[in-house]
């Protein structure tokens, strides 16, 4: 976006809108309807450049052989479905200078340490919940993030999502589109 | 002839050519081989003869004694013995019917052979010590019926081979046109009043799977012109009535009995505003239906969804002045590629207009969100209401032609509007799904693939 804007009143003093960098991170289950809090960030987040990581909550497996293969283990994945990424492509469409990059991430353990490291190495500064959202869990393995991440002592966003007038799947990409408070 | 036959009958005839050929190779070679063998046998006995000869010049006839030890006896076997010796000339017995040739090659070579018919001679000549010529005929039965026994096989194998080939080529023509006979069962069931109906879609990559795909394609487009007259002249009857009915009580009314001039000054002026709606009406009407019109000239061209989506929301304006359409650009993408396809911009504004319509009319026009959003592939359009929704029992049949859902009685309509508004959409390739509750209202979703869809 604009890098300075040059003041012709003042020669001598250029003035920088440098535009901040935030990163922010969002627990997501991979349901249409939760990406409505990138919206909401791209929103009110709007003087600054955003980088979104999605992150999903996942435990690490208790069986031995699914723990020695965990480093090759893809299977989570599959996870991502084809209409949560059209939705993240919707959402990069429509604020294509105010959010950098929307990325998917998987954080598998359960542990206030391992996510405290996870936000100081993504350098996140922000992590934004939904207060009025029910997470699904869509693999076994799932688990519901909240708690931990309000124990982690990060800075934390809290956010009302829009309820709907009917009852709309939150898979359909109408939970998405039609979501305006 | 039925092409099925044809084929049969085809590949019948060009196996049994080669059949044919292969048949005749075989006889060829093996009745030459049964001839050498014999001649082979013959030069022994000649050759067994004439040293018989050797050792007893004098009696011929233990030529027989020679034959019996040691070799079978040939059929009709015969030996002659001629002596050379005097140089004069020797008779020939009767019943040895050989041309000279046979002799002179004998004298000369020491040995000769010769055959006509199924008979065989061989001559063996020992000029240098005796000078006495041995000739052994006899008839080559074995070799004859050897010969006979496979002409028997070959004849009979290759009426089988016939036969089998014709029933095999029968079959695999049969099961190969099996596709296109269901094609026609299942076109000849597709009439003016069930162009809703389509081919069964093959699932393979064939030429039969392109004629399908071509034909059902055909009937998309054939359906879509019939509705869009339909839906013109359902929505006119309909639209058009309310304000003639209008028009008429209040000139009824005015005629009645002599009214004062204000009253008649106030009926005018109503019959006014009703003959402008009623021009607003049909113009709108008109336009709606205008692709129905000009069908000749379905052309397709890169079109804004978002001006089509306006400009179908100013003819719903014309039909339903108090409807509440709320339009919701906040997910609109900023890249106005992302908002262009490839399509006919009156057929897709028959379609918002259809969809709008419906929106507004079974909400009583009660608020309705109209909502836009493009991916990297397509661009998608959320149309909600919170009209009175669509009975879940009733929803699978939306899209059939008119289909009215058992709730809709206190409005009027067809039931054109929806398999109309899908048949557009499928013409450009696009999706429309549809999900209501009953009482609550209803959500539809249309999808339409981007002009340029990013990587």
């Amino acid at each position: 976006m604009q890098v300075c804007n040059v003041n012709e009143g003042y020669s001598l003093k250029v003035v920088k809108h440098v535009l901040v960098m935030k990163h922010i991170m969002i627990p997501t289950d991979f349901s249409i309807r939760s990406l409505n809090v990138v919206r909401y960030a791209a929103a009110q987040f709007e003087k600054e450049q955003l980088t979104v990581t999605l992150l999903h909550f996942m435990e690490m497996p208790d069986s031995i052989t699914d723990l020695l293969m965990l480093p090759r283990d893809n299977s989570h994945i599959k996870l991502i479905t084809p209409e949560f990424r059209e939705g993240i492509s919707l959402l990069r469409n429509c604020y294509p200078l105010g959010i950098e990059q929307i990325r998917t991430d998987f954080l598998i353990g359960k542990g206030r340490r391992l996510l405290k490291n996870y936000l100081e190495h993504q350098k996140i500064d922000s992590v934004l919940l939904a207060d009025n959202y029910e997470m699904k869990m869509p693999s076994l393995r799932s688990y519901n993030p909240v708690n931990l991440i309000r124990r982690t002592g990060c800075s934390i966003v809290n956010v009302q999502l829009p309820l709907h007038a009917i009852s709309v799947s939150d898979s359909s990409m109408a939970s998405l589109l039609l979501a305006t408070a | 002839m039925r092409i099925q036959l044809k084929i049969a009958l085809m590949f019948t005839v060009v196996t049994t050519i080669t059949m044919i050929f292969i048949t005749l190779f075989i006889y060829y070679f093996a009745s030459r081989n049964a001839f050498k063998d014999f001649q082979t046998r013959l030069q022994v006995r000649a050759t067994v003869a004439a040293r018989a000869l050797m050792v007893n010049p004098s009696d011929t006839h233990i030529l027989d004694s020679v034959d019996y030890d040691l070799l079978e006896r040939l059929p009709s076997q015969k030996e002659y013995a001629f002596d050379l010796k005097d140089g004069k000339p020797f008779d020939v017995p009767a019943d040895l019917n050989v041309p000279l040739s046979f002799f002179s090659e004998a004298i000369e070579s020491g040995y000769s052979a010769y055959q006509k018919n199924q008979h065989y001679y061989a001559a063996v000549y020992n000029g240098k010590i005796q000078r006495k010529l041995v000739v052994v005929s006899a008839v080559n039965i074995y070799g004859q019926q050897y010969l006979d026994n496979l002409k028997r096989i070959k004849v009979i194998g290759l009426l089988i081979k016939i036969t089998l080939v014709f029933s095999i080529g029968f079959y695999f023509s049969n099961r190969m046109l099996e596709p296109v006979r269901q094609i026609t069962r299942e076109a000849r069931e597709i009439s003016a009043i069930s162009l809703n109906r389509r081919l069964h879609e093959l699932n393979t990559n064939d030429e039969l799977a392109e004629l399908t795909n071509t034909f059902n394609n055909m009937l998309d487009r054939l359906e879509t012109a019939f509705e869009s007259q339909n839906n013109f002249v359902s929505n006119a009857s309909h639209e058009l009535s309310t304000p003639l009915t209008a028009i008429i009580s209040e000139s009824e009314w005015a005629l009645n009995r002599d009214r004062s001039n204000d009253d008649y000054k106030a009926s005018l002026a109503t019959i006014l505003n009703q003959a402008e709606r009623l021009k607003h009406i049909t113009k709108s009407l008109l336009q709606l239906a205008q692709s129905g019109f000009d069908g000749s000239k379905q052309v397709m061209k890169p079109v804004r969804i978002d001006e089509l989506l306006l400009e179908a929301k100013n003819t719903v304006d014309e039909l339903y002045p108090g409807n509440k359409i709320a339009f919701d650009f906040s997910l609109m993408p900023e890249n106005h590629e992302l908002l262009q396809v490839n399509g006919n911009a009156a057929l897709l504004q028959l379609a918002f207009g259809n969809i709008l319509i419906n929106a507004c009319k079974y909400s009583d026009n009660q608020l309705v969100k109209v909502a836009i959003g493009a991916t990297d592939t397509r661009i998608i359009l959320a149309v909600k209401d919170a009209g009175i929704g669509i009975p879940a029992e009733d929803l699978p049949y939306i899209f059939d032609p008119f289909f009215r859902a058992s709730n809709t009685r206190k409005f009027k309509g067809y039931g054109i509007g929806l398999p109309l508004t899908r048949n557009i959409l499928r013409i450009h390739q696009g999706e429309i799904i549809v999900t209501s509750t009953q009482g609550e209202g209803t959500l539809i979703e249309m999808s339409l693939p981007l002009l340029h869809p990013q990587s």
